[in-house]
């Protein structure tokens, strides 16, 4: 029943998106987002939506997996859209509901942050379907390496983030577990008021929790056994390289946030 | 006379959600008041089984029947089916949760909604019993491993189930506790409760059980009394099941002549007194 969870959910490929360099790809989607923040006008849109169909396409992801990544923050977005539309004084008054107003101001602006929303999470995800866990924190840890020098332990962090990741399917698993056990002897995590169902957690979340840091201190151990220590002097079994494809994405993500740019300076 | 089978697998498919096929058509029958092991190698569908007898997982196809009546998979049905179903998993450490062993054994009690006071002689009765009384106020996870084990045993046992399944449980145990284990499975036999219980030890099934069925990759391979499925069953794949050493010696021993009692021994005592 938790299997279904995807967090950061990679999806193998060999294609021109997949074989980029991590770090490139993860400087790129910073920029994405920047430049999402540059437009103003709704025909800025226009080219961050070609941009992103055109990697979607390019990368072969199901779309299915793309919406997916979106329900998560259907809240959000509800929220967003809701807050704008009702809040936002000025324009042409098009409908009002008691005291709440709807202008035209307002239905421009909710349209305006909700679509920001969804090419932010799109472009983010964009990039952990495309790059493994792995490759990753290799990036992180290469880009976090120049600001070693003022003490920020980059490879201590990646490594960090790559045993979080690896551990969540394990735990998904031990949670799963530790609940089949709880229900053979009477455990009920289903009904109830939310106090109840709280209450009810505690026989799921002391065993997980014991055994979660249980594991922790027994890989801190093997890890120890088998002398590690941090990032010293270590090398790469996959060296990361910038090559052609890598200067073609920048390339174009450039030529993206130049149009953006101009765009802002045009009528409409 | 069938009405002795108290648990009954009957055809029952499973598949996990990622497609592997844990159980492929198993049929068991369990009876009521006997011993019954299960063998098998790792990954043969042996826990997989054990969840729907209790009714935590559902069968794609085919049915399991308590007391002769197919389980019904609503709330009240299945608590009172794992009121008589218990199992105790693999590892203690994914079940115990509480501040201390007392609370940890009024758990599942509790839980089906008996009086305070009525749970507490339960509880004590049961620690008294699993010789675990000394340690009634100790946090769970301070316990040693064979103590853990004990309490896990003694939260189902306490719940007094008529069957009470158990998943590996002499598994990591020193023979002591084994020892231990095995005389509170005697006395609850004793009580007319049935036990299944899952192993790798093969001179252990043989001793203790009453019945055994092999399973490997979601089947059932072969099924009956200890000294038939180790000395007749020709089909069995004796890489993932080795011939009990008790066995083995009898075996040798009769062919160089030095016994010719013909009845298979079931324990080295009774070997012993083949031997004059």
């Amino acid at each position: 029943m938790l299997k279904n969870i995807t967090i950061g959910q990679y999806i193998p490929g060999d294609t021109f998106i997949h074989r980029l360099d991590p770090r490139v790809k993860i400087i790129l989607s910073i920029i994405f987002i920047i430049s999402l923040f540059i437009i103003t006008k709704f025909s800025g849109y226009v080219f961050i939506l070609l941009f992103i169909l055109g990697s979607i396409c390019i990368s072969k992801i199901p779309l299915g997996y793309i919406f997916k990544g979106l329900k998560p923050i259907l809240v959000i977005l509800i929220l967003t859209v809701g807050l704008n539309i009702f809040f936002t004084p000025g324009g042409i008054l098009l409908a009002s509901i008691g005291p709440l107003k709807i202008t035209s101001n307002g239905v421009r602006l909710a349209l305006f942050m909700g679509l920001r929303l969804i090419f932010l999470i799109v472009g983010t995800s964009l990039l952990t379907l495309t790059t493994s866990p792995i490759a990753l924190t290799d990036g992180i840890e290469s880009l976090l390496n120049p600001f070693r020098r003022i003490g920020m332990p980059a490879h201590e962090l990646a490594m960090m983030m790559t045993i979080a990741l690896r551990f969540i399917p394990t735990l998904l698993e031990e949670t799963d577990k530790i609940m089949k056990a709880q229900i053979a002897r009477g455990a009920d995590f289903e009904s109830g008021n939310l106090m109840k169902r709280a209450k009810n957690l505690i026989p799921l979340l002391v065993p997980l929790f014991i055994s979660a840091f249980r594991r922790a201190d027994e890989l801190a151990v093997a890890m120890e056994a088998r002398c590690y220590r941090g990032g010293i002097n270590r090398t790469k079994l996959k060296q990361l390289k910038v090559t052609t494809i890598d200067y073609i994405a920048i390339l174009v993500t450039s030529i993206l946030v130049i149009i953006l740019i101009w765009n802002r300076f045009w009528p409409w | 006379m069938k009405d002795q089978f108290i648990l009954e697998a009957l055809e029952v498919t499973f598949e996990y959600s990622d497609g592997t096929k844990a159980l492929d058509g198993v049929n068991m029958l369990i009876e009521k008041g006997k011993k019954t092991a299960v063998l098998g190698p790792n990954g043969a569908g042996k826990t997989t089984l054990f969840l729907h007898f209790n009714g935590i997982l559902k069968p794609k196809s085919g049915k399991i029947l308590y007391n002769r009546e197919e389980i019904k998979y609503n709330r009240t049905e299945l608590t009172k089916l794992r009121k008589n179903v218990g199992i105790v998993f693999q590892n203690p450490d994914i079940q115990l949760f509480s501040a201390s062993v007392y609370q940890e054994i009024s758990f599942g009690p509790m839980n089906l909604d008996i009086p305070e006071n009525v749970v507490k002689e339960k509880v004590e009765k049961v620690m008294k019993q699993m010789k675990i009384i000394d340690v009634k106020d100790k946090p769970t996870h301070f316990l040693s491993y064979g103590q853990k084990k004990s309490v896990s045993i003694a939260d189902i046992i306490v719940m007094e189930p008529e069957v009470i399944i158990l998943d590996e449980p002499t598994v990591y145990l020193d023979p002591n506790h084994v020892q231990e284990i095995m005389s509170v499975f005697d006395k609850l036999i004793e009580e007319g409760k049935t036990i299944i219980l899952s192993t790798h030890d093969v001179d252990f099934a043989y001793s203790w059980a009453d019945y055994i069925y092999v399973m490997k990759n979601g089947k059932v391979v072969a099924k009956g009394e200890p000294e038939v499925i180790f000395t007749n069953v020709k089909e069995l794949d004796w890489r993932d099941l080795r011939k009990p050493m008790l066995l083995e010696i009898y075996e040798i021993l009769k062919e160089k002549g030095i016994i010719d009692e013909n009845s298979i021994p079931k324990n080295i005592e009774e070997l012993k007194k083949y031997i004059k």
